[in-house]
């Protein structure tokens, strides 16, 4: 289908607007149709079609021509038409059109004669309040009174914001009223446009009605007290009593300050009974004084807080808190009712704000903007509620079959708060306010995610050109991602916003948290920036924002010209002052390069110290980092950057640094000190100051101080200095040892006593973690022209201590001072169970070195294969097996190899009596290796037994414990229990002696319950039985019976 | 409980190929106890006292398995096996096959890098594992010297095996001094090893040091203090087993074969299911029989008859602590076997000649509530006043030794009344019974009294059983054998109401889902252990059954 023909055509009337579209489309070959949609502007058009069958193009075009014309007839206009009426504009007509409708209506009520069937009086005279036309008030002080509540309220409060003083009598009267509600505002009223001694009066009397404990704080003009007593009453103690909230605007006339209390206090009062009404009244005290921060404060909190309560569709009754409160009409009138801030309540005020925000920007109110900032200020970026998606399917009977339709609905992050959405978004493409639902949704296709168009979309942008201040004071102060957006577009398209550019305005714009404010502010920097008459105030305002780029762009502006800058003292100052560490990195460059003149210097550096002795160290943990590292930057720029500066710098100066709880300032007035070497004129006192400060760093410094003076002084504080090498802080330790190093050069009666009082610390617990390693420290740097006064005895206690440094210490020692030949062997095999590998090292070297001396000592050298580390024990089987000799090896220290613990021990034992056996020894071998609790051994014994035991009684009877040990192994040593049968059983059967020695070992043995043992058992004592029958057996031989 | 010693110096042992010298360095805190001489029946001293250091080390208790690695291992496999399971087409197979092999390189990359690592850091542990190794010796042995013997106790870590070694004065040779009375020695792996090197043809000379207890310079870095803190239930343990010597027994001797037999059949196998105990057949004349439950392998002792009178049937658990025993049955002339009943403590004295090595096992291994010992023993016995307990004490220490009998007629008092002083003094670890001898011998556990009646309860529950029982609040309802074992059902007289406690006991007789309805039990239900009533209930089922 292809459109021919189209006209739009749409008519405004009245009330009435509503399009009408035709369309003349080619369907076919020579196939055409006129359609038709119609309805009102923006809603859902209905179709229609002129021919249900398609026509030729002549016919058609008869056709579209002649609905044309009918529509045009009856007033239709096409769009593009010039002759369209602009929104705005009929807007304005209308505004002087209700002007002089309403006034014209308040001259007649004046004169009793107008008709209010058609618009109840009340509204108008209300209108006339809202629109604040000074010319109403004429007629509103000569319409009378009605004694009507609603009628008396509206005429108090048109009065209060059209009136002048000359209307106070007639508010007077209406104070008088009997309803209270219209007593308040008549007073509320009167208190804006009465005379200055009504002002008076009623301030006395407002004054007299607050509580004590709030009274005095706003006469005495305090106000911390004053909130601290406000929060306290209605937060903490959640007082009953809180008609004083609501009288609170009144006196603030006089008290400036008690609104801005009141605001700041507004965001944390609960919407609860008793304090919600009270909340109404000040939304109403606002509304009447076109207070617009009061009135942004509440109004963003209802949208922001959920209602207190819910009214059901149904039913007189609300379910609160687990109970239920029926008849809510009667709970409603009681004094203090138990229910307020329903939804319904909430709504209301809602749609009431929007409907005031509407009105004033309609009649084009200056006020809006104001309004609308001070709403807009309310709302956070904590505010944001996240996006959602929300699915739903409907179904409809298509074609005989249900489809079903899935309809997506996307909500961007703030679109639960009504008020919030029509200031940013009455005018967006892109959002939609959902009446039902009280939601701003996504017109469709728009999704969240996407961009925003780049049209304006906030309510009224004429009035917003208007008022490039409120613009300003949102993008400075909201902390809102939307918001911002929505000022930074409007900010940009505003064509007075170039008289608004200040370095105050850059720096803020630099400092929020977003971009796109960045950006903004990046741009409005180099379009002011002068660089022929530079302003210093953007650079450094530049400088010291967090942003990179912007940091960037002041270093390029500075870099261009740095003489320009450097010559002026308070940029210099702030620029040391700078918490950005790289601008501060790239400044001490700059300054190094391009020196300060002295007379500045000086002054720039008292600035700068003043600065940082306002510092103050903050409770959380990590800004406490943050400050100090801040505070460390600062002043050691200040060193680097004046070295000059701090000679001259007096006491009044470091003083102060020296007493500052922040870490950094006490150090830098250290690092001063020293700078300026005169120790000497300090007093002990400072010293003792340094000494004890809380820092490590500090203390450090201290003694580096005290190192400062001359060594005449300092041998005289000798026990000062010692008393430093075993302080409590570790830097002190390590800071004296410097100190002590250059003492030593002269002084060599010191370094003995040193010596002598510090070694023994080394081989006793430390009193502080670290002290033993600054002690080995300080002995092998300063000390070691001191080592022969060490005795070998200390070295040796130095090496058997549980410490480890002083085995480092030892091991050096050792090896410089002592002769290990004057040393017992035992010491040295000793040294190869030592826990520091160089230490072993030397026992195995001097092993290498002094082979004669080893075997002269075998036996204690072997002690070395004892030892408790695995490569000293390799070394020794490898050593031994390598330079011991035949004659080295007697029987006895083959043997004590063997009946070491250790099983690789023994494996070497073993192998080296095979190694070296002698047959003459072989004997010996057998009847000492016999004992062995080992099974192993007891194994390797049965190779001797037929060489060494065989025919020999006396010589067996000895192996009596062997015999009965092997034999008695639980489950284990089967080889050799069947080597000890078979030769017990040959034995035996030699020698009747040796049977009768046998015979009890096999009695003992044979109840055993292992099979093969018992039947061994049982064959060899009846073969001796056979074999020697007068011997005592447990056996009988009984003969088989044969059948 | 806090246990003080302090050690002169540490317990030296100088060995060389043709002596080994044993200084034992003694608690210095108590009153002067020392001891010195040479060793004259080497090998068999050498295997008893590695028999008790095998008790000081034990501790048989179950274990966990530790799953930590595995659990890592898990962590590792389970994306895998997810991604096998979600691999449903090939592509993906191989798409997966392809990232395992990444991941199986990058994984071998991250071991070898990791590798010296790992090494360094298990010597390192392996070091520290070494060097702190006395430190699980929960407390070192005691010794006590007496006019006739000396004799060395210790207790195992797991709370239920007590080993005694007493050498007559004949195991020795050259015996220098002696002072009577008991003390403490520093203990170690070390003097382990050094045992194991005792020889005939090596001098060995014991000596607990008397230079210890002369006054020292003021240096006290020549001084070990050690302090334990030993756990109540051990000490509980301790004195549960020693005071179970005094009780009347069944007393059997089996030959050292029988011991090894035993020993085999358990070597031999892994029990993995319950009943886990031997079953001691005892009938007049007849050899004695053990079977060894699961497998009802019976063991014949045909060259041990049992003298008693009466035919019994005991049970006992925990058999795999008899393996203590192994290096004894060489050495060993018989076994006697001392057994109180069924669940209750047995000793086995092993006849050296001249030493007697006892090995005492409280009734189960793990002395959980479960197990908990159907015999209150440490009970008092018979009550006897202070005045006269002082007496038969300080008659008692007179001459370190002596029998019931010889004491009641020397202090001329009724024969139960000092049996009942002595009881009491046992049960607070400061008299203990020789089974050998069948004398008491005077032997201080520690330097302070210990505080008895704290000890004598694991918790107030078990006390306020006891004194159900005792005031025959106890009522058996029901007795009914059940899949998991002996169902009891009781009924409990309390204060205001009747409890309903509901036992099973297992065929190890441990205690299985127990039910009550005290407030207790509703509560915690096991968490904090059994209620009273069930513990009640449990009591009267034990002393029922052995009345029946």
């Amino acid at each position: 289908m292809k459109i021919i023909q189209q006209a739009r055509l749409f008519l405004q009337q009245g009330t009435s607007d509503k399009v009408y579209e035709v369309d003349l489309c080619e369907v076919g070959t020579n196939e055409y149709v006129v359609n038709f949609r119609y309805g009102k502007r923006g809603a859902q058009l209905r179709e229609g079609t002129k021919t249900v069958f398609p026509v030729p193009l002549a016919e058609a075009e008869k056709v579209f021509t002649k609905l044309v014309n009918e529509k045009t007839s009856k007033g239709y206009q096409a769009i593009g038409n010039s002759q369209a009426p602009e929104i705005g504009k009929a807007q304005d007509t209308d505004t002087s059109a209700q002007k002089s409708t309403i006034l014209s209506y308040l001259e007649k009520a004046a004169q009793g004669s107008y008709d209010e069937s058609s618009w109840p009086l009340s509204r108008v005279v209300w209108r006339a309040g809202e629109m604040r036309w000074p010319e109403a008030e004429a007629h509103l002080r000569a319409i009378p009174l009605r004694n009507e509540a609603l009628f008396d309220y509206s005429l108090a409060w048109a009065l209060g914001r059209c009136g002048s003083a000359e209307s106070a009598e007639k508010l007077r009267k209406l104070q008088q009223q009997a309803t209270p509600t219209v007593s308040r505002i008549a007073t509320e009223a009167l208190s804006l446009i009465g005379s200055e001694a009504d002002h008076q009066q009623l301030v006395q009397q407002t004054l007299e009605q607050l509580p004590e404990s709030i009274r005095e704080p706003i006469v005495n003009q305090q106000p911390d007290t004053l909130a601290k007593k406000l929060s306290e009453l209605l937060i903490e103690l959640k007082v009953e009593e809180t008609s004083f909230l609501s009288l609170l605007p009144r006196v603030s006339d006089q008290y400036p300050f008690v609104m801005e209390v009141l605001c700041e206090l507004l965001p944390l009062i609960p919407f609860r009974p008793n304090y919600f009404h009270q909340v109404r009244y000040l939304l109403k005290a606002a509304e009447l004084r076109d207070d617009t921060r009061l009135y942004g404060t509440i109004t963003a909190r209802i949208d922001k807080t959920d209602e207190y309560f819910k009214i059901p569709h149904w039913g007189d009754y609300a379910y609160l808190d687990g109970e239920y409160i029926n008849n809510l009409r009667e709970e409603f009138a009681k004094e203090r009712p138990r229910v307020a801030y329903s939804q319904k309540t909430r709504q209301y005020l809602q749609r009431r704000s929007l409907r005031w925000l509407t009105r004033m920007g309609d009649a084009k109110s200056s006020q809006y903007t104001n309004y609308a900032r001070d709403i807009l200020l309310n709302f956070s970026d904590a505010d944001a509620r996240g996006a959602e998606k929300r699915t739903e399917y409907s179904y409809e009977y298509v074609n005989d079959r249900w489809n079903s339709r899935r309809t997506d609905t996307y909500f961007a992050d703030y679109s639960v708060y009504p008020i919030l959405g029509f200031l940013l978004y009455q005018n967006s493409p892109r959002y939609t306010l959902a009446k039902a639902a009280g939601r701003w949704r996504c017109t469709p296709p728009y999704q969240p995610s996407e961009p925003a168009p780049a049209v304006r979309e906030e309510a009224f942008p004429n009035l917003w050109d208007e008022a490039p201040e409120a613009l300003v004071t949102l993008l400075q102060q909201s902390h809102c991602r939307i918001v911002n957006e929505f000022a930074i577009k409007a900010f940009r398209a505003n064509p007075h916003r170039d008289e608004y550019v200040t370095p105050t305005l850059i720096t803020n714009l630099l400092n929020q948290p977003y971009s796109e404010s960045h950006q903004l502010g990046l741009e409005l920097a180099e379009s002011v920036y002068d660089a022929k008459n530079p302003n210093q105030e953007l650079v450094l305002a530049l400088l010291t924002c967090p942003l990179p780029e912007a940091q960037a762009l002041g270093m390029r502006w500075v870099d261009d010209q740095p003489k320009t800058f450097v010559t002026h003292s308070s940029f210099v100052s702030g620029l040391l002052r700078s918490e950005q560490e790289e601008v501060h990195v790239w400044a001490r460059n700059l300054l190094t390069q391009h020196q300060v003149e002295p007379a500045q210097a000086a002054a720039i550096v008292q600035e700068v110290v003043q600065h940082l002795l306002q510092l103050q160290p903050p409770a959380d943990e990590e800004q406490l980092a943050t400050t100090n590292a801040y505070a460390a930057r600062v002043s050691d720029s200040l060193l680097l950057v004046f070295p000059d500066a701090f000679a001259t710098v007096d006491e009044a100066i470091w003083q102060p640094l020296l007493a500052h709880p922040l870490e950094p300032l006490p150090l830098l007035a250290g690092k001063i000190l020293l700078r300026q070497n005169n120790a000497q004129a300090l007093s002990d006192t400072i010293f003792e100051a340094f000494i004890t400060s809380p820092f490590a760093s500090v203390r450090g410094v201290g003694v580096e101080l005290f190192g400062q003076l001359p060594d005449a002084v300092l041998i005289e504080r000798k026990d000062v200095l010692t008393s430093f090498c075993l302080s409590a802080h570790p830097e002190i330790r390590q800071q004296v040892q410097p100190v002590i190093g250059r003492l030593l050069k002269n002084h060599p009666a010191f370094g003995r006593e040193l010596v002598e009082l510090l070694l023994p610390l080394l081989w006793r617990k430390e009193t502080q973690e670290g002290i033993h390693q600054d002690l080995e420290r300080l002995f092998r740097q300063q000390l070691s022209d001191y080592f022969q006064h060490i005795s070998s005895d200390q070295i040796w206690k130095l090496i058997d201590a549980d410490y480890r440094e002083a085995h480092l210490l030892g091991a050096q020692l050792l090896k410089q001072q002592v002769d290990l030949e004057q040393v017992a062997l035992e010491q040295i095999v000793a040294l190869g169970s030592h826990e520091m590998l160089e230490l072993r090292e030397v026992a195995h070297n001097y092993f290498q070195k002094n082979v004669p001396r080893i075997r002269y000592e075998r036996e204690k050298a072997l002690k070395l294969l004892d030892a408790s580390w695995e490569d000293s024990r390799q070394f020794a089987m490898r050593f031994f097996a390598e330079q011991f000799r035949q004659e080295d090896w007697t029987p006895e220290l083959l043997v004590s190899l063997c009946d070491r613990v250790r099983p690789e021990i023994q494996q070497f034992g073993l192998q080296q009596i095979t190694q070296h056996f002698q047959e003459a020894n072989g004997i010996e071998y057998m009847l000492k290796l016999s004992q062995h609790p080992n099974t192993q051994l007891q194994l390797f014994v049965t190779n001797y037994l037929t060489r060494y035991a065989a025919g020999n009684p006396e010589r067996l009877q000895k192996m009596d414990y062997y015999f009965t040990s092997v034999l008695s192994q639980v489950n284990r040593g089967s080889v050799a229990k069947q080597r000890a049968f078979t030769f017990l059983g040959e034995e035996a059967q030699k020698d009747e002696a040796v049977a009768a020695w046998v015979l009890p070992l096999l009695t003992r043995v044979s109840p055993t319950i292992a099979i093969t043992d018992k039947a061994r058992c049982i064959q060899l004592m009846h073969q001796l039985k056979m074999q020697y029958p007068s011997l005592e057996s447990p056996i009988t031989v009984v003969e088989p019976e044969t059948v | 409980m806090i246990f003080n010693y302090r050690y002169s110096g540490s317990t030296q042992v100088k060995s060389s190929s043709q002596a080994v010298g044993m200084e034992f360095a003694p608690d210095t805190l108590r009153e002067p106890t020392y001891f010195i001489g040479k060793l004259r029946q080497h090998l068999a001293f050498r295997e008893a006292i590695s028999a008790l250091h095998d008790i000081v080390v034990s501790d048989l208790r179950f274990k966990p398995k530790e799953r930590t690695d595995y659990q890592a291992w898990l962590a590792e496999q389970e994306p895998i096996w997810l991604a096998e399971a979600m691999a449903r087409k090939e592509a993906v197979d191989t798409q997966v096959d392809e990232k395992m092999e990444q991941l199986q390189a990058l994984r071998q990359k991250r071991d070898a890098v990791m590798e010296p690592f790992y090494k360094a850091r298990r010597a390192y542990f392996d070091f520290l594992y070494k060097k702190d190794r006395d430190a699980w010796f929960v407390l070192d042995p005691v010794i006590t010297v007496h006019p006739d013997e000396v004799f060395f106790e210790c207790f195992s870590q797991d709370e239920s095996s007590y080993g005694k070694l007493s050498c007559g004065y004949e195991v020795f040779q050259e015996i220098d001094e002696f002072a009577c009375g008991t003390t403490n020695i520093d203990y170690s792996s070390a003097l382990y090893d050094e045992f194991q090197k005792i020889r005939t043809y090596k001098d060995t000379e014991l000596k607990i040091d008397p230079s210890g207890f002369e006054v020292q310079t003021t240096d006290s870095d020549a001084y070990q203090e050690v302090k334990i803190d030993l756990p109540e239930s051990w000490v509980r343990g301790f004195l549960q087993v020693s005071s179970a010597m005094t009780l009347d027994a069944h007393r059997l001797e089996l030959h050292p074969m029988d011991v090894h037999n035993l020993l085999f059949v358990l070597k031999r196998r892994k029990e993995k299911e319950s009943p886990r105990s031997l079953r001691f057949h005892l009938s007049p004349g007849q050899p004695i029989r053990i079977t060894v439950e699961p497998w009802n392998i019976d063991i014949t002792c045909d060259r041990s008859p049992y003298l008693g009178n009466e035919a019994d049937e005991i049970r006992i658990w925990g058999r795999r602590r008899l393996m203590t025993l192994e290096r004894l049955i060489p050495v060993a002339k018989k076994f006697t076997v001392t057994l109180l009943g069924t669940g209750m403590p047995s000793f086995y004295e092993a006849d050296l000649g001249d030493m007697t090595f006892t090995l005492g096992l409280s009734g189960w291994t793990a002395n959980d509530w479960s197990r908990l010992g159907n015999f209150d023993l440490l009970a008092p016995r018979q009550e006897v006043d202070s005045l006269t307990q002082q007496k038969v004490y300080t008659a008692l220490k007179e001459n370190w030794q002596e029998s019931a009998d010889s004491l009641a007629k020397r202090l001329e008092l009724d024969r139960n009344v000092v049996l009942g002083a002595l009881g009491t003094f046992v049960q607070a670890g400061r008299v203990i019974y020789d089974l050998n001898k069948q004398v008491y011998r005077i032997r201080e556990l520690r330097r302070e009294p210990l505080p008895t009646d704290e000890l004598r309860f694991a918790n107030p529950r078990e006390e306020k059983a006891h004194e159900l029982l005792n005031q025959d609040k106890v009522s058996i309802d029901l007795i009914e054998d059940q899949r998991l074992g002996v169902m009891v059902k009781g009924t409990i007289a309390g204060a205001q109401r009747e409890y309903n406690p509901t036992i099973i006991l297992d065929t190890d007789e441990r205690m299985v889902k127990p039910t009550c309805n005290c407030n207790f039990f509703q509560q915690n239900k096991l968490y904090q252990g059994p209620c009273e009533h069930m513990l009640a209930l449990r009591l009267a089922y034990g002393k029922n059954k052995k009345t029946v």
